[in-house]
């Protein structure tokens, strides 16, 4: 293996028409290529659900958040890419050679490594194996998984900072989103309890890149005549169940043509409901006037005995789905991936000196202490300080301290004093000066403004 | 014309006595000090309040109750330019004695020149915010004063105006 060119199943990227999937050209094609490669297709649930997505009166993005699930083509296993929030629409064509060629790839396993003797690469799949992976980048430290942002939160007491826009609300940056970046006492304390590894992902090559927007390209092509479709048999039930009104409609604009209404073809997508309108108004112009009456009396007759003019009009759901156009390309809904959905090289980071200087290490030492006393901990910026400290979720508490670490030694001037305690006692807060003894040892003090002055 | 020293003030008698009793104690340290104890003792009205010093940390303290009926606190004066380690804050905990006994808090006043001083508590470890109840506690007390004041000062008017009438 030379080169990682693995990548996502295509199919799983598809969604499902809710027509039988032999009916369907796309879904037929990604029948055929399961089968070449004795693989499962898409669950049930996934079909399912994805299939509710689509709805020819959402043009947009879906607002049901959902979770994109991939299969791993050789042994029937599913993973789960979660923290995609936007289930996305699209569809193509398979170039049956390219298939070919990642279909061959597909197999070697979700992660793959570098450089790999089957050994080191068990040994690193055990090192990585059920534990949080926190993404080293260019000195900074991202956790990308939706699931692991929560656990971190809900079991390890580990906050972090949101940091990526939202795709859905990408103009401001008051509410974000993944990906969760870690401060590096936040991350040296995870690897020490053994709850996460440091990893690395290798830049996929050109050739790969290539192979994969092509592959996207085509996912998306096919996932837009599914949704074409799907539209389509949306609309026909539509125009199914509003059959008699559309008739009668027209059967009351042939009978009145001296009116003055202008006929208009039924071929726009709200052409029934317009028509509805036209013929209401009608009315009230008729019996407003007091003429007619008798026209009046006879089109109400002629819409309770509709089956006899439908013979007459000729007029079927089909041809007025006929006439309906095609949902277009930019209408198509997209899925955003929150967190990387293709195969990815990643190797566990380990030259990560930390913590090396003086400083480093005393901040760990107290984020890990005052961490070990249960308390959540953020970074203190906002505050002037090192850390924050929360009786429990910062969703649901205020803070009670604001810690500054200090080394004993070092002199601290009596109005620094008198700035901590005024800002702490300001926002109704403790500031907490935290230092390292002789002995490695975290002591506290605590800093409050008696309000005498 | 009288020198510089004639025109100073004599000494306050009690810092007198007490440069006596503690011959070691800085006489500069001790006047500023002084300062500290004048203003807790006239101005913040204390109860029971007594300059004494550590001979371990070399500084003059203020021992004082700031209501009759209430444990003793200890005063740790400290100059604006003065500069403290944590490694001497634990230390003030440990040298400076409450009726003979180390303490968990101590108020730190830091002074200015001018006699401006401020007073920050600190205290040793971890000190928990009050608990609600306690806030809760706190404001009914300050209310029922406020009624209690509001209420004596009506009562003034009303007789006030009582006497103007039969007059």
């Amino acid at each position: 293996m030379d080169e990682d060119i693995s990548c996502i199943d295509e199919d799983m990227l598809l969604l499902n028409s809710p027509s039988p999937p032999s009916n369907h050209p796309a879904a037929r094609a990604s029948n055929s290529k399961s089968k070449k490669r004795k693989a499962i297709s898409t669950p049930p649930k996934a079909s399912t659900k994805k299939a509710t997505l689509i709805s020819p009166s959402v043009l947009g993005i879906s607002d049901i958040d959902d979770e994109l699930e991939i299969i791993e083509a050789d042994n029937d296993e599913i993973e789960e890419i979660t923290g995609i929030n936007d289930v996305t629409v699209s569809s193509g064509s398979y170039l049956e050679d390219e298939e070919e060629d990642l279909d061959d790839e597909v197999d070697e396993g979700l992660f793959e490594f570098g450089e790999s003797d089957e050994e080191s690469d068990e040994d690193i799949g055990a090192l990585l194996d059920g534990k949080i992976n926190i993404f080293h980048c260019h000195g900074s430290f991202f956790v990308w998984n939706a699931d692991d942002v929560l656990m971190l939160r809900e079991e390890c007491r580990i906050v972090g900072k949101l940091t990526g826009s939202l795709p859905r609300a990408p103009r401001q940056n008051s509410h974000l989103g993944i990906p969760l970046q870690l401060m590096p006492e936040e991350v040296k304390l995870l690897v020490d309890i053994e709850a996460a590894v440091v990893v690395t992902e290798e830049p996929p090559s050109e050739k790969v890149l290539g192979i994969r927007e092509a592959a996207i390209q085509n996912v998306r092509a096919t996932n837009l005549k599914i949704q074409q479709q799907l539209f389509k048999e949306t609309r026909q039930e539509d125009v199914k169940k509003r059959m008699n009104d559309i008739i009668a409609g027209k059967k009351a604009k042939k009978q009145k043509p001296k009116k003055g209404a202008t006929n208009i073809e039924v071929a726009t997508n709200a052409a029934d409901v317009k028509l509805d309108s036209r013929n209401v108004v009608e009315k009230q112009m008729k019996t407003a006037s007091g003429q007619d009456d008798n026209d009046h009396v006879t089109e109400e007759k002629d819409s309770e005995n509709k089956t006899e003019y439908v013979g007459g009009d000729d007029l079927t759901v089909d041809d007025i789905i006929s006439e309906t156009a095609d949902t277009s390309e930019k209408h198509c809904l997209v899925q955003i991936f929150t967190e990387n959905p293709w195969k990815r090289t990643i190797r566990p980071y380990f030259d990560w000196a930390y913590p090396s200087t003086e400083r480093e290490v005393l901040r760990y030492h107290v984020f890990k202490d005052l961490w070990g006393k249960g308390f959540f901990l953020t970074s203190g910026v906002k505050f002037g300080g090192d850390f924050l400290v929360y009786p429990g979720d910062p969703a649901r508490y205020h803070s009670h301290y604001i810690a500054v670490c200090k080394s004993q030694a070092e002199a601290l001037p009596s109005l620094d004093i008198i700035t901590y305690g005024r800002q702490a006692s300001n926002v109704r807060k403790t500031a907490l000066l935290c230092s390292l003894d002789r002995s490695k040892k975290v002591f506290y003090i605590s800093l409050q403004w008696t309000g005498m002055s | 014309m009288s020198t510089n020293s004639d025109c100073r003030p004599d000494k306050h008698p009690l810092l007198v006595d007490f440069l006596l009793q503690y011959p070691k104690c800085d006489e500069d340290v001790a006047e500023r000090a002084f300062l500290v104890y004048l203003d807790l003792t006239e101005v913040k009205g204390w109860w029971s309040t007594e300059m004494t010093y550590s001979p371990q940390l070399d500084r003059p303290y203020i021992l004082g109750q700031h209501k009759r009926f209430v444990q003793r606190q200890a005063v740790l004066p400290v100059g604006v330019e003065e500069c403290v380690s944590s490694q001497q804050m634990r230390q003030f905990f440990s040298h400076v004695l409450v009726d003979e006994e180390p303490i968990k808090s101590i108020t730190l006043a830091v002074s200015e020149l001018d006699s401006t001083v401020v007073y920050y508590k600190l205290s040793s470890g971890l000190l928990p915010p009050e608990s609600p109840d306690m806030v809760v506690t706190h404001q009914r007390d300050k209310d029922a004063r406020i009624l209690q004041k509001k209420q004596f000062i009506a009562e003034c008017v009303k007789k006030a105006m009582q006497r103007h009438d039969s007059n």
